[in-house]
């Protein structure tokens, strides 16, 4: 009995502690964050359509557009994301979104975006 | 004897100064507890720190409402509640995917309809609510700007419209939806939060689909100007009645 118990309670404290610091750990998923950050304007299904566009002076790019999307390099998807339009010669309406998402979530957000446009950089 | 006797006086009489103050606070707690604003707002600084947590919010944070807010737009505000956020409080819960333009699906809108006197004890007791850590006193109301500056600060080189809605002349409202409106900024907010929240969203929202830019403190203080500049045109309030 008191050996099903010390079982439990390792199995218990693993559990707890893996889905405790799952979130500090691996973050929230690139999906995810595109969602929240990206969807206001891309569209949530990443093709430029988000509820933002109607007054935009620039079209948010279509991400699943795979012939424009070819022509970036993944240099540049990560230039755009943390450093804004501007850094890439594209508009400031796309703002810098370095101080908002991790390093780390930006170089998942560009694999996320070769996702979405089912291609490659150039 | 004497001075005893004096001190005692003195310290009725400001009782009896700040008593109605007290009460009408107290009051206006009670009318927040018997309307159940905690039913969507979150009124004890739980800030939502995953996605996950945030589409789970219903409606603004009102912890620290008396940091955020004017008490006289609190006051109108909870007798008869307009659409601030064109989205709902969390754009992602109302939005549908569109061919041409992703669909925003009704949005409910705030239930609160208090009489005057409710509202004026709740939102005297909102504004009681701040967070201390705060900077107060930065922002100084009706000091001149370089506008033109702010102006390209603000469509330009920050182009806030792209979230936001603004008035761009006679209730002509343009901009974006995913963010709260705008074009009545400097009647509904208080010019210190103002400043503190766009130098850095992510203190006051972890999530707040807004990016964090860093810029001078000079920048911050000339956009929070002309933020504030920002009022409700007679139009609008037309409209509204």
């Amino acid at each position: 009995m008191l050996k099903k118990i010390i079982i439990l309670s390792a199995i218990l404290s693993i559990f707890i502690t893996f889905t405790g610091r799952g979130k500090d750990v691996f973050g929230e998923t690139s999906g995810d964050n595109y969602k929240l950050y990206c969807a206001q304007c891309h569209g949530l299904k990443g093709n430029g359509s988000g509820i933002n566009k109607a007054d935009m002076s620039v079209a948010p790019r279509n991400h699943t557009d795979t012939i424009e999307m070819s022509r970036l390099k993944d240099s540049d998807l990560y230039d755009a994301i943390a450093h804004g339009g501007v850094s890439v010669g594209k508009s400031a309406l796309m703002p810098p979104w370095q101080g908002v998402m991790t390093d780390a979530e930006i170089r998942e957000m560009v694999a996320y975006l070769r996702e979405l446009c089912h291609c490659k950089g150039e | 004897m004497k001075i005893v006797k004096t001190f005692l006086l003195i310290t009725l009489f400001s009782l009896w100064l700040t008593a109605p103050h007290i009460s009408m606070a107290a009051d206006g707690k009670m009318v927040i507890e018997q309307n159940r604003c905690a039913g969507c707002h979150e009124m004890n600084g739980g800030k939502a720190g995953t996605i996950a947590e945030v589409l789970s919010k219903k409606a603004p944070d009102l912890f620290y409402a008396g940091s955020k807010f004017q008490e006289k737009f609190l006051t109108e505000f909870l007798q008869r509640p307009v659409r601030i956020r064109p989205a709902g409080t969390i754009f992602l819960n109302y939005t549908v995917p569109g061919t041409e333009i992703d669909q925003i699906q009704e949005p409910p809108l705030c239930a609160s309809r208090l009489s005057r006197e409710d509202a004026v004890a709740a939102a005297q007791h909102l504004m009681t609510l701040k967070d201390p850590d705060m900077p107060t006193g930065i922002y100084k109301p009706g000091a001149e700007f370089a506008k033109a500056s702010a102006k390209m600060l603000f469509f330009k080189s920050g182009a806030c419209n792209a979230c936001h809605q603004v008035d761009m002349g006679g209730g002509d409202i343009k901009g974006g939806v995913s963010a709260p409106t705008l074009y009545d900024a400097g009647d509904r907010l208080n010019g210190d939060w103002v400043l503190s929240y766009i130098k850095d969203p992510q203190h006051w929202d972890p999530k707040a689909w807004m990016p964090k830019r860093e810029l001078p403190d000079s920048t911050w203080q000339l956009l929070t100007n002309f933020l504030m500049t920002m009022k409700k045109s007679e139009e609008m309030r037309k409209a509204e009645k």
